[in-house]
């Protein structure tokens, strides 16, 4: 993003108007117009708009989202599998041509590599650490075993038998018969499965103009434009998030 | 455990240093150097004293060993923050429109880079108080939260992260009380339509609602 063309807007003529952001309803923003630095602000905005549509994001920046989205999201996203390989793929390449080069390009051909290599840990092991988590419910509802790569499934169950073996061997099997399972459901509606609480508190940004959006249905919709940065439920966003509308902070 | 319980509360700081560091800025190469093929794609070539754009972690590197100077972006500006902190002090006024990383980027800069960014010392303490108006009104936002959603514009990656922890644990908190306190009145109301139904005398087990306010008055 080019940030010098993004934030020249705030050079306008006058120091004393807020063009910043917010709850400016679309009318009264029509109304403050005659501004001419809200003219600049408007033609900005519609350029970064435009702006992004026309760039097509690397396979860097969209592991760095998925990343990003991954740690703030509750439950588990959808594995980037191709994004991933393009990555490593790039980076043996850069490390085979690495060879022939003068010490300062190599160097800094390696840091590159290295930051590349350092988010692709990071995504995994965040993902790892929500299998630990939640490992049973991943591997029982299909809608999750779906969104796990192979290496993370064999994980998981063998994370499960793991689990299940420790606690049978500690205290389970010196309980009655009927108290030994580690997966009952009560009358009650209590699991013994832990679950992700999918209502829990995210930071959003809008990627793309959604409009208006109904946060719930008792309330008024909301405009949701390019860049407004909410605090919301999860389950109240995640389908803006599986369509890349938004982006978790 | 894979990633620390540090991580799984919202990001660490070097974390947001990192990503700070894939944003790109323009510096003035001093030696010539041929087009870089980095994984994200071409940067240069270097032609001094062509600008050239590279992303932030490379310029800092080529800054350290003094082959570039770093052309502060327009907005690590004194005027430039003067203005915003101006905007930003008036009585409710929204959050000014900075750069998703600009605490990070200002630190880097100012850490690495202090000759390339004029009035560095004047800046500091710019940003200081520029982020210290901000906190002020994150905290009065605070009082502003609910269970729904709570729009807050132009908070910068570091700012959520800082008020991550406390919006996240209250937001889920005053969920839940909304739901014992729907669950609640969902109770009372069916309570009420049982008695009207039946006879007032028959009487009515406690058990049966799961949480009531009267049960507790009693």
């Amino acid at each position: 993003m080019d940030t010098e063309n993004m934030y020249e807007g705030n050079f306008g003529p006058n120091p004393d108007h807020h063009e910043s952001s917010t709850a400016v309803p679309a009318s009264s923003q029509k109304t403050q117009l005659s501004d001419a630095m809200e003219v600049e602000d408007n033609r900005s905005a519609e350029e970064d708009e435009e702006d992004e549509e026309d760039v097509m994001e690397d396979d860097f920046s969209m592991l760095m989202r998925a990343w990003t989205n991954e740690r703030s999201a509750p439950d588990i996203l959808e594995y980037e599998g191709a994004t991933i390989e393009n990555l490593m793929e790039l980076v043996d390449f850069q490390l085979q041509k690495m060879k022939s080069q003068p010490a300062l390009v190599a160097n800094i051909l390696k840091m590159d590599v290295d930051r590349v290599k350092y988010l692709v840990r990071s995504y995994l092991r965040t993902r790892l650490s929500k299998i630990e988590q939640h490992a049973r419910h991943y591997v029982n509802e299909p809608t999750y075993s779906e969104r796990l790569s192979q290496n993370e499934l064999d994980y998981a169950k063998g994370f499960i038998g793991l689990e299940e073996k420790h606690v049978r061997k500690s205290f389970l099997d010196q309980l009655p018969p009927h108290l030994r399972t580690v997966d009952e459901v009560s009358g009650e509606g209590l699991e013994m499965v832990t679950k992700p609480d999918l209502d829990s508190a995210v930071f959003c940004r809008v990627r793309s103009t959604v409009g208006e959006f109904q946060f719930e249905a008792s309330e008024d919709p909301i405009a949701m434009k390019r860049n407004n940065v909410f605090i919301t439920r999860y389950s109240i966003i995640c389908n803006l998030l599986e369509d890349g509308k938004v982006e978790l902070l | 455990m894979a990633i620390s319980s540090r991580q799984q509360e919202g990001f660490t700081m070097p974390e947001l240093e990192y990503m700070a560091q894939c944003e790109s800025i323009a510096i003035v190469p001093l030696y010539r150097m041929d087009r870089l093929e980095l994984v994200r794609g071409t940067v240069g070539p270097f032609r001094p004293p062509q600008k050239t754009e590279v992303p932030l972690w490379l310029a800092v590197m080529l800054k350290r060993t003094n082959r570039c100077r770093i052309v502060a972006p327009s907005w690590l500006s004194y005027e430039h923050l003067y203005k915003l902190y101006k905007r930003e002090e008036e009585p409710d006024s929204l959050f000014t429109k900075l750069p998703q990383h600009y605490l990070e980027i200002a630190y880097m800069l100012l850490t690495h880079a202090e000759d390339d960014v004029e009035d560095s010392q004047a800046i500091r303490r710019l940003l200081q108080d520029l982020r210290e108006v901000r906190q002020s009104k994150t905290q009065r936002g605070f009082e502003m939260l609910n269970p729904t959603q709570l729009q807050m514009d132009n908070l910068s990656a570091a700012e959520i992260n800082e008020i991550r922890p406390l919006f996240r644990h209250s937001f889920d908190m005053l969920r839940q009380l909304d739901a014992l306190a729907s669950a609640a009145d969902g109770t009372q109301s069916h309570q009420l339509q049982q008695l009207q139904q039946y006879d007032d005398s028959q009487p009515y087990s406690e058990l049966d609602d799961a949480f009531s306010p009267s049960s507790y008055l009693r």
